[in-house]
């Protein structure tokens, strides 16, 4: 196994240059002082944990193993969702999987391999996590949750597992070429699936909600936390039950070793499917006379390259999930007749969709330009390509923003407007940061994109909390005082203005 | 003929490395000027200066009169760049490609939708141009750039490593639209690693290395300059000079 070809030699490739990459993202001062903060936060958090947990009995109480199931639970779906996607973005940008498929080494030890690896990714933060509290329980005599850690990993292989499984049955079901849209919307869902769960108590009235929870609590609890049950075994194998930490053990690395035999066995006809991704598609037959005009063609280039791109398109949507939470929380306060405040909750949380898609769409059409030596040498002022790459990204959220304006201008014509002008000025903001702090990127990469750096990060999401806040006062009825946020906003744009870097003098080959 | 394009003290340094040293070079309107070098020569640096990707340390750049450093907007009007690797958006046809290049550069629409036309049937690609470059194959991503670089019908027109990906019959047709547009008055350079290529097309060959100009003139020139006879071919005499400077390279270097 460890020889050149073998399985663990293949890992160790594999976990080399996932530590090099993440050097890489990495380097530099002010990240490596950011992780050491990090770091000793995690380790004073750690401790704290570590010192209430040490507290409770050894045992399985019904209660104790019911609150360390639900966390599992949990982490199941967060874990999922993330190696749902993880897995996708392997098959799909497959990198160097052709050429180790293309080596005289078997599939499955490859998939394993690559699949283990992933496993160990969803693992990571989990771990580090845990780790921090690990690394504390023998000061306080805590040995009963020394199984905690080994517990995660476990899990995050059961995660791993069903994401195959998962991933396996939508190639199935809907095909291989839908199957990367399907994959990135059935891991969204189950990301946001907890908030969305919790959120759901706000259909609850207020009075009956105290003996809702116990209803819950009352069914969930003896189902996770009957040491009885075989459900209970992740959190009695947390909590340092030899048998049952070696059960679970044993049962992760079953599933896993099935599910990458399962999707092993039709690997061959998926790959084929998913390598003619590429395959000639027509886009029109015939050839229309548009306008022409830099503005023009700069403006319908990009928006042409992200309605072809539901993969992109369906990524850049998909946050809109987590703001769900947030309306549920808003009708309840309409239904407790406390309309004052929804009103403008839900005008600024629209101005927080529309800058969230700006961004998203800014970075798209500015940073991630595919022929960026094309569009430099054309005979262009770099200003107006930029304006012209705002409007594309700018212009489209505005004109999706005008519904929840109509929306909240019925409830009241004056919201609407600010609702508009909110808007206006975030996307405006938005775009101006993506021109100004741009690094170039590759539209593949949307997800894992280089943002502008920790401050600049920083004081976007000020500029935006300015925005929102500013719409909230003027909603509710306070314009002269949303005057002040606004004015922070606009300050904050003029300093990342004046300390924006130089134009990017591209590094060449020689 | 004048001075197509004209460079300068041409310098550019990444760092402590000195991608292109002090280069003067003259182009003539009209001529096919084929740019040779090793790799890491600094070919791509030079053009990629002359296309305004790069800004020079020092050294200037004129083409057709027009100072590059002074007034890029209307030197890039007149020039087209094409690099090795085709500069394609996936999503979109070829049609629609050609069609944003034109916009890119202010071609009228009903002459660029001329042009577009006689492009791609000359190419080949007209029954692909409303295909997605994304299934195109290496040879017809570069067709489909080359269509682009022509669509403005620039003045001079700089291409790398043109031919690669070509099939033979279509790398001939494309070798004869650029002796073509040579001979138009349009002014080509290319670079290429196909000796070959380079010793049938080009009027004068410019040998290229660490940055500066080796040796210059017609393949009868570089005969007598590498003191080969008059059967050499290009690929002996640019042997003959890229070796000999090495050697010399390392001569010093010991000394």
């Amino acid at each position: 196994m460890f020889k050149r070809g073998g399985v663990l030699w293949l890992l160790g490739c594999e976990l080399r240059l996932t530590w090099r990459n993440f050097l890489a993202a990495n380097a530099g001062r002010t990240r490596i002082i950011l992780r050491i903060v990090l770091l000793a936060l995690l380790l004073f958090g750690g401790y704290w944990a570590a010192r209430g947990v040490s507290g409770v009995a050894a045992g399985f109480s019904q209660t104790t193993l019911g609150v360390v199931g639900g966390i599992f639970l949990f982490l199941l779906s967060f874990m999922s969702a993330q190696a749902l996607m993880l897995i996708t973005e392997a098959l799909y940008q497959r990198g160097d999987l052709d050429l180790l498929l293309a080596s005289p080494l078997s599939p499955w030890r490859i998939l394993i391999v690559r699949m283990a690896a992933i496993a160990i990714n969803v693992a990571t933060l989990y771990l580090a996590i845990a780790g921090a509290v690990f690394v504390w329980l023998p000061v306080f005599g805590g040995w009963q949750w020394m199984g905690f850690a080994p517990s995660v990993l476990a899990l995050a292989l059961f995660a791993t597992a069903l994401a195959i499984i998962l991933a396996r049955f939508l190639f199935g079901v809907i095909g291989a070429k839908a199957t990367r849209i399907g994959a990135q919307i059935v891991a969204s869902i189950l990301g946001a699936a907890f908030f969305l769960a919790i959120q759901s108590q706000n259909y609850v009235p207020p009075g009956e909600r105290a003996a809702a929870y116990r209803a819950l609590l009352q069914r969930l609890i003896p189902v996770l936390g009957d040491p009885g049950s075989p459900l209970s075994i992740p959190a009695r194998a947390a909590m340092g039950d030899g048998l049952a930490l070696s059960i679970w053990i044993a049962t992760s690395i079953g599933l896993y070793c099935f599910a990458v035999w399962w999707f092993a066995r039709g690997y061959i006809d998926n790959a084929a499917a998913i390598a003619g991704g590429g395959a000639r598609r027509r886009a029109d037959l015939r050839t229309r006379a548009t306008r022409g005009g830099v503005m023009a063609s700069l403006v319908r280039k990009e928006w042409r390259l992200i309605v072809r791109d539901p993969l992109l398109l369906s990524q850049i949507l998909l946050p809109i999930i987590y703001f769900v939470p947030m309306f549920f929380a808003l009708t309840r306060l309409s239904r407790e007749g406390l309309s004052q405040f929804s009103v403008p909750s839900l005008a600024s949380a629209f101005v927080l969709i529309s800058t969230t898609l700006a961004a998203s769409l800014a970075w798209l059409t500015v940073s991630a330009e595919d022929a960026p030596d094309l569009i430099a040498s054309a005979p262009v002022a770099r200003d107006r390509l930029d304006t012209a790459k705002a409007v594309a990204a700018g212009a489209p959220v505005l004109a999706l923003m005008a519904l929840p304006a109509a929306f909240t201008s019925a409830l009241s014509l004056l919201a609407g407007l600010w609702v508009l002008m909110g808007a206006g000025f975030a996307i405006a903001s938005a775009c101006l940061i993506a021109i100004w702090y741009q690094r170039p990127g590759n539209r593949k990469n949307f997800r894992r994109r280089t943002r502008a750096g920790f401050f600049v990060s920083l004081a976007q999401v000020f500029i935006t909390v300015c925005w929102t806040g500013a719409t909230w006062f003027a909603v509710f009825g306070w314009p002269l005082i949303s005057i002040l946020p606004g004015i922070m906003a606009l300050g904050l744009l003029l300093a990342l203005h004046e300390s924006r870097p130089g134009a990017p003098q591209r590094a060449s080959g020689v | 003929m004048s001075g197509a394009l004209v460079l300068r003290g041409l310098t550019k340094k990444f760092g402590d490395k000195i991608a292109v040293d002090n280069l003067d070079l003259s182009v003539r309107a009209g001529e096919l000027y084929g740019l040779l070098g090793p790799n890491g020569a600094g070919k791509t640096t030079t053009l990629r200066m002359v296309a305004g990707l790069l800004k020079p340390d020092a050294g200037a750049i004129e083409i057709y009169g027009i100072d590059a450093g002074a007034d890029p907007i209307a030197a890039k009007r007149i020039t087209a760049w094409q690099p090795d690797e085709p500069a394609l958006y996936d999503k979109l046809t070829a049609w629609e490609y050609l069609e944003f290049i034109s916009g890119l550069w202010n071609v009228e629409v009903k002459t660029a939708r001329e042009r577009a036309e006689e492009l791609l049937r000359f190419l080949d690609l007209w029954d692909n141009r409303n295909e997605r470059c994304e299934g195109f194959s290496r040879g017809m991503k570069q067709k489909t750039a080359l269509a682009g670089a022509l669509i403005h019908d620039p003045q001079l027109l700089m291409l790398d490593e043109p031919l690669t990906g070509l099939d033979a019959a279509i790398a001939r047709q494309v070798k004869d639209l650029l002796q073509r547009r040579a001979k138009g008055g349009g002014t080509i350079i290319l670079t290429t690693h196909i000796l070959d290529v380079a010793e049938r097309v080009a009027d004068r060959i410019g040998i290229i290395q660490h940055g500066k100009l080796l040796a210059e003139g017609t393949l009868a020139q570089l005969r007598g300059r590498a003191g080969d006879g008059a059967d050499a071919t290009l690929e002996d005499v640019y042997l003959q000079l890229v070796g000999a400077e090495g050697e010399r390279a390392a001569l010093s270097a010991g000394a």
